[in-house]
């Protein structure tokens, strides 16, 4: 009995081992090691190569393409660093679940704007300029170009367990996260929290930009 | 003996500077670690904010925000009635390469402004540069038409003006004012602007006969809208209170200009209806 014991709990700490071992390697696999400059090249290319795969190219895979360009922005961006940001110092007046629920509307509105814009993609590329890395911070310098222009568009990244991870982007020397705050400061001054959350619930459910009277 | 003392003095002096340098150096490591544990403690650090972005208190005031607001909303509408349609058709019968011609030709004729803001700012060089560039665009360039400036000669624009001048000088912003028709700028960045009217051959033409010059201000317009269109309603779309989105944006972009932030990457003005995107080619000389 003791014995049956004794083997049924070293089977079940094996199991447990192996369990382990697997999930360390799984991690281990996404774990990115590349610099912060590598990464973001990688992830910029990787998703120009799903913008000019042929066979994504129709209409009746929009939804498709989408996905999996949204797959990749997930992997780079860390959306609840940003959306910390963004809510400076009003972030600590919120219970977990409203940081949670507003961390998944602001990742909503986002990606719901910006996913527009790679329908028009039509062969632009960025140019890698140079990093600058302090400690566990990091700025890639990017030029987006076009044939029109020539857009700066840097990269804010910041090292996390899986790798360097983006938390800010600044467009033409304009810092997205700071220019967020500011928003979300004037609307919270005005229409507390509860107002600010009301109107990004409205956006999402309009599909519309906001009016700019208060 | 005496040798003696002058070393024991020696050695009493370098005792002394050796205390000096372990408290010195004691100090700066007791302040990197705060500095450390403060960068450790604020979920906000960004190492990057200062050099590369307004700072976080560097707010702008905005003592006229509701007539503010009705001229953003004015210029809002203009932008959708009137200059985005005619953009947007003017773009469809000039090719992009005619249009980019304009902006380059447009560009160069604020040389004189760029030939001495630089100068007030004691940027000698970067004057000079500013008036060979005006000199090569104007006669190779084809009365800068073109760039063979940037293109040829490797020789880049400092976007500078007297608003910027007077930020160098260390005037504040003042205050926020979003213009009829001209749009979001500031109490100091009006004065620079008035400045920079006398600088620009387009005004001389304008106070000299008011239908042509008009004609040519909307030309202008119309020809820079074209070449960003998309741009102004991608950014109001993306913001929950676009008033204050552009309201920031302009004050962020214009401190980093201020700060020089911008020159090394050429940058414009997003958040303007048609914004003033000047013509730049510099990834060569990146």
């Amino acid at each position: 009995m003791k014995n049956v014991g004794m083997k049924k709990q070293s089977r079940w700490l094996m199991a447990l081992g192996l369990l382990l071992l697997v999930a360390a390697n799984a991690m281990a696999a996404r774990v990115s090691s590349l610099d912060p400059m590598g990464r973001v090249e990688s992830v910029l290319n990787e998703i120009i190569s799903i913008l000019e795969d042929k066979a994504l190219a129709g209409p009746e895979s929009v939804d498709k393409r989408r996905n999996l360009v949204i797959e990749k922005v997930e992997g780079l961006f860390d959306f609840e660093e940003i959306a910390m940001r963004a809510m400076g110092r009003h972030w600590r007046e919120r219970t977990p679940a409203e940081k949670t629920r507003f961390v998944n509307l602001f990742k909503q509105l986002l990606e719901k704007t910006y996913i527009d814009r790679i329908d028009t993609y039509s062969g632009e590329r960025a140019v890698f300029q140079k990093q600058d890395i302090r400690g566990d911070y990091a700025m890639v310098y990017t030029q987006f170009v076009t044939s029109k222009n020539e857009i700066p568009i840097n990269y804010k990244l910041r090292k996390k367990t899986n790798g360097w991870m983006v938390y800010d982007v600044e467009i033409e020397t304009v810092s997205l996260v700071l220019n967020y705050r500011n928003q979300f400061d004037s609307i919270i001054n005005r229409e507390k929290y509860a107002g600010l959350v009301q109107r990004m619930e409205e956006k999402i459910a309009k599909g519309e930009p906001l009016d700019g009277a208060p | 003996m005496r040798e003696k003392n002058m070393v024991g003095g020696m050695m009493r002096i370098g005792c002394i500077l050796a205390t000096i340098m372990a408290v010195g150096v004691g100090m700066s490591l007791l302040l990197t670690a705060t500095a450390f544990a403060s960068q450790a403690d604020d979920p906000l650090a960004d190492p990057f904010a200062a050099t590369s972005a307004a700072g976080r208190q560097d707010t702008l005031a905005d003592p006229l925000e509701p007539l503010n607001r009705f001229f953003f909303t004015v210029n809002d509408r203009l932008y959708f009635w009137a200059l985005k349609p005619v953009a947007t058709g003017y773009a469809k019968v000039v090719p992009e390469e005619t249009r980019l011609n304009f902006r380059y030709f447009f560009y160069n004729l604020l040389a004189p402004v760029r030939v001495i803001s630089n100068l007030l700012q004691g940027k000698i060089e970067e004057s000079g540069i500013e008036l060979a560039r005006f000199v090569i665009n104007s006669t190779i360039g084809i009365a800068g038409f073109d760039d063979p400036a940037a293109q040829g000669f490797g020789l880049h624009p400092s976007n500078e003006d007297l608003g910027q001048t007077l930020g160098v000088y260390g005037l504040g912003s003042g205050f926020y004012i979003c213009w009829p028709i001209l749009g979001p700028s500031t109490l100091r960045d009006s004065f620079g602007m008035v400045g920079d009217s006398f600088l620009n051959p387009l005004s001389y033409l304008i106070g000299g006969d008011m239908v042509a010059g008009g004609g040519v201000y909307v030309g202008k317009e119309v020809n820079d809208a074209s070449l960003v269109l998309g741009d102004y309603e991608q950014f109001t779309e993306a913001a929950f209170d676009p008033y204050v989105a552009i309201r920031d944006a302009y004050h962020q972009y214009r401190s980093n200009q201020v700060r020089d932030l911008d020159n090394a990457r050429n940058t414009s003005f997003v958040g303007e209806p048609g914004g003033k995107r000047p013509p730049f080619s510099t990834v060569s000389a990146q």
